[in-house]
């Protein structure tokens, strides 16, 4: 072998991705993809972002052309797929999101999103509790606690800000028992449904997006989101694999 | 906002209102974001993050005061907009015309005579105060405490400064690069995009409309004929004038968040009221202009579909209960109730803006969960994750590692129209870029990373290119030293191919020079679909992450004779004992026996968190090895 033979390395974010699709293929979730370079109408128009929404100014979004954008949210994997499959489906997807605002310790321009969503005729906000808690109790290991607060996303209706509480003795203690605001979640908003072509009087569902480096800091205790696109070897070289 | 808690009980029957801690807790977890409380002025000041969606009817005292009332179900003692309103008597001394092609849609304006402009009473200096607002004076404070009290904006002119003995009022688009002095004496410059305010006599500007009043018709000590406005002005106009001018003000905060036209007859008659009372003075009268074109209607939504939304059961006498409450108005047509919001909520137009009302007031901790059921459809295996996963673990098996950059670089074939910085204006168009700058910050630290001969890295990501995005793998490879880095390199890149072909069973492109790169995408027709994903290797349970030290590192190698039945670990120890925390690796690289005695070689690796190392720190831990090993029956220093 020409080279070196050490311990094998995986990186942290590839990591929290295997977690999460592991997770959530066991909950039935299909995985999903779709473009960075997204046009308008999927990452704003299909998820009931109005035009006249300030997120649409310049400030937030990186535009390339009048009509596409670098995807803000991996939500516009969603419109995708709510389009593509009409009826009951429930996808989770794992991708690079952009915004333009300036980089520090917690901000980057660039950033992985999970997006999960489940429809279905009876999927209801206590499944989203259930599946939530169902997640944060594997990927961050212990008993879990999920409450939720009023929160306002364009693309849900109800809409909730998630926090989380870890109680076990062998949680970490900067993570014990502490309510950690962890993700934003919701009931897809019938404007959603109905651009992808799924009546919402037959259908409903649920909906959530988190960013992956912040539940890599979480569960690493990481202080600085810019070192996971930094390609800083002695970063990655922190995370030896179990096999 | 910042909301006062000796203003909020103004709403409410003395002692009817909880303790601040208890009302943080009921907004925050049905209402609003809270971001914290501090004292001010006597009083607790809570800092309240109000949703965008609650924007139009929240953004004042009022609208809070209204939410817990809401909340706690606490009646108000005197809720100034519910009661009936007349714009009595009629101003003939006053007219406004508004032109159907600027932002406002409805306009009332009222005139004073007589006021006397001097410093506001204590108890309005204090309120504003606690709010971090400073006073200017009795007029202005007026409009500000209804702007915070009921969350109208409303503005005073100078009547006196108007042409003519009647003051007309004027609504127009602005001129293109049309100037206008503001309150305070900066000069901005206008597009014809946006609203003003006019003398429309003199055709002379006053005002940014929604945004900020102009020093033409400012109100000073000498003031005492006045007018006040009190309009409605278009959100997504509004906006947009603040933001090119990057003037958001409390006003344009407010009409950007689509408050309801019918608040500004509230705002106009509580501000006449208030400088009547400290600035004294008769009304004229009022006169109005354009019209009140929103009102909300009836929503209709059952219990049956709001228990099914939020997963449980609501019943109808819950519902009712919420609903009066929120003071909605609702008739009921078999199992359904028509729900007609209060005026000021702006935010209840579909069911599920309803049912978000009922969930939240009934409590969303009321929601027990449960685990989703049987999925309708079997999960598909996604071919390209799963192919991504499988170049994955073939690479960090040969002990490559993955990287992940970014996709913003000063090249490519797709430019951004607005970039964070000039060497981040571009798409990439390849990743062999971005991975070669990586092995060249890597090459220079590989003994910290304990690789001496080669590091290896990959990226599997999308790049931009004008036919579209595709995902690319490209690996990268970097040998140390000067000796035969071709033949090296190319040897490793045989290596990689064989593995990667092996593994995905196609061929694949040759390198060129320290990379390979090729499209996944491309590739990804021609491979067969897979049954099931390749292994995942997750990170080893219980690593914590340390930050890498910012100071350079030294690499010394040792290496010494020892008998042959001596344990490795005897010199591990004294090596480690001795270099304590400075020593960061001690990597074993050679080892051979002769004559009865082995030869072992260590690379020492160096690195201090607080200083640059010297030679002298690193001499003495070398020299106190060499005497522990010299001290030694049959130890010997190379």
């Amino acid at each position: 072998m020409t080279l070196e033979k050490t311990t094998e390395y995986v990186h942290p974010l590839t990591s929290a991705i295997r977690e999460i699709v592991s997770i959530f293929s066991e909950m039935g979730f299909e995985v999903a993809t779709g473009p960075e370079l997204e046009t308008e109408h999927y990452n704003f128009d299909a998820l009931n972002v109005a035009k006249d929404h300030p997120a649409r100014d310049m400030q937030d979004t990186f535009w390339v052309d009048d009509t596409h954008v670098l995807r803000t949210h991996d939500t516009s994997v969603t419109a995708h797929k709510l389009e593509e499959h009409k009826g009951a489906m429930r996808f989770v997807s794992c991708g690079k999101a952009y915004r333009n605002e300036a980089t520090d310790m917690t901000h980057e321009a660039q950033f992985f999103q999970v997006d999960a969503f489940a429809v279905g005729k009876d999927i209801t906000m206590a499944h989203l509790k259930g599946t939530l808690e169902t997640f944060f109790t594997k990927f961050l290991g212990g008993s879990v606690e999920v409450r939720f607060r009023p929160g306002f996303f364009p693309f849900v209706e109800p809409g909730v800000e998630v926090d989380m509480r870890l109680t076990d003795e062998n949680v970490p203690e900067r993570l014990r028992n502490k309510w950690i605001e962890i993700l934003g979640a919701g009931m897809l908003h019938p404007n959603v449904l109905r651009a992808g072509g799924i009546d919402p009087e037959e259908y409903q569902g649920w909906a959530f997006g988190s960013g992956i480096e912040r539940l890599c800091m979480l569960k690493w205790g990481i202080d600085d989101v810019r070192i996971f696109h930094s390609g800083d070897l002695r970063f990655i070289r922190q995370f030896p694999v179990t096999k | 906002m910042k909301v006062s808690y000796e203003w909020l009980q103004t709403f409410f029957e003395d002692g009817a209102l909880p303790s601040v801690e208890r009302l943080e807790q009921v907004l925050m977890f049905q209402a609003y974001e809270i971001e914290g409380v501090e004292e001010n002025e006597g009083t607790s000041v809570i800092d309240v993050d109000v949703l965008p969606n609650r924007a139009a009817d929240s953004l004042s005292h009022r609208g809070i005061a209204r939410e817990i009332s809401t909340l706690l179900n606490i009646p108000m003692k005197d809720d100034p907009l519910r009661k009936e309103l007349h714009f009595e008597p009629t101003a003939d001394s006053i007219s406004v015309s508004l032109m159907p092609d600027a932002s406002c849609t409805y306009y009332v304006a009222a005139r004073i005579k007589g006021v006397s402009v001097t410093e506001s009473p204590d108890w309005l200096r204090k309120r504003l105060a606690a709010l971090g607002q400073k006073s200017i004076n009795n007029v202005v404070d007026a409009t500000n405490y209804v702007l915070f009290g009921l969350g109208q904006p409303t503005h005073v002119f100078d009547a006196a400064k108007f042409v003519g003995e009647t003051p007309k009022i004027g609504v127009r688009r602005a001129k293109q690069n049309e100037k206008i002095v503001l309150l305070g004496g900066a000069e901005v410059t206008l597009q014809d995009s946006m609203s003003v305010i006019t003398d429309a006599q003199s055709d002379t500007s006053i005002a940014i409309a929604g945004v900020k009043g102009g020093v033409v018709a400012e109100v000073t000590a000498e003031t005492n004929d006045i007018l006040i406005e009190a309009a409605k002005f278009d959100p997504v106009a509004t906006r947009k004038t603040a933001q090119a001018l990057k003037l958001r003000t409390d006003a344009s905060a407010r009409f950007e968040n689509n408050v309801a036209d019918a608040l500004a007859g509230y705002g106009v008659q509580a501000v006449v009221a208030l400088i009547l009372e400290i600035a004294g003075g008769e009304l004229d009268g009022y006169v109005e202009a354009g019209a009140i074109l929103e009102k909300n209607k009836p929503v209709p939504v059952t219990a049956q579909r709001a228990s099914r939304l939020l997963g449980t059961e609501i019943v109808e006498g819950e519902i009712e209960d919420i609903l009066t409450r929120l003071e909605c108005v609702y008739t009921k047509e078999g199992d359904t109730f028509m729900v007609t919001a209060p005026f000021e909520r702006r935010d209840i137009t579909i069911p599920e803006n309803v049912i978000e009302e009922l969930g939240r007031i009934y409590g969303y901790n009321k929601i027990k969960s449960e685990q989703l059921p049987s999925p309708e459809r079997t999960p598909a295996i996604h071919k390209k994750f799963g192919y991504i996963e499988m170049i994955r673990n073939t690479l960090t098996e040969l002990g490559s590692t993955e990287v992940y950059l970014y996709s913003l670089r000063d090249n490519g074939e797709i430019a951004l129209r607005n970039a964070l910085a000039s060497d981040k204006d571009h798409l990439r168009s390849n990743l062999a870029d971005g991975v070669v700058e990586v092995l060249d910050k890597s090459e220079r630290m590989m003994p910290l990373l304990g690789l001496y001969e080669i590091v290896s890295v990959f990226e599997i990501g999308d790049v931009f290119l004008t036919k579209g995005e595709e995902t690319r793998v490209c690996i990268g490879v970097r040998v140390a030293g000067s000796k035969k880095r071709e033949a090296r390199t190319a040897a490793a890149f045989v290596d990689i191919k064989t593995a990667l072909e092996e593994a995905l069973g196609t061929t694949l492109p040759d390198a060129d020079g320290e990379t390979l790169e090729f499209s996944l995408d491309a590739l990804l027709d021609t491979l067969p679909n897979l049954t099931a994903y390749p292994d995942a290797p997750v990170v080893s349970d219980g690593v914590v992450y340390c930050a890498s030290s910012q100071y350079p590192f030294v690499l010394r190698d040792l290496a010494i004779w020892v008998p042959e039945d001596t344990d490795i670990e005897q010199i591990k120890e004294i090596v480690n004992r001795n270099g304590g925390a400075l020593l960061k690796r001690n990597d074993l690289f050679d080892t051979f026996s002769k004559d009865g005695r082995t030869s072992y070689a260590f690379h020492l690796v160096f690195q201090s968190d607080r200083e640059t190392l010297t030679d002298g720190n690193i001499g003495v831990i070398m020299s106190a090895i060499e005497h522990e090993f010299a001290a030694k029956e049959g130890w010997e220093i190379r």
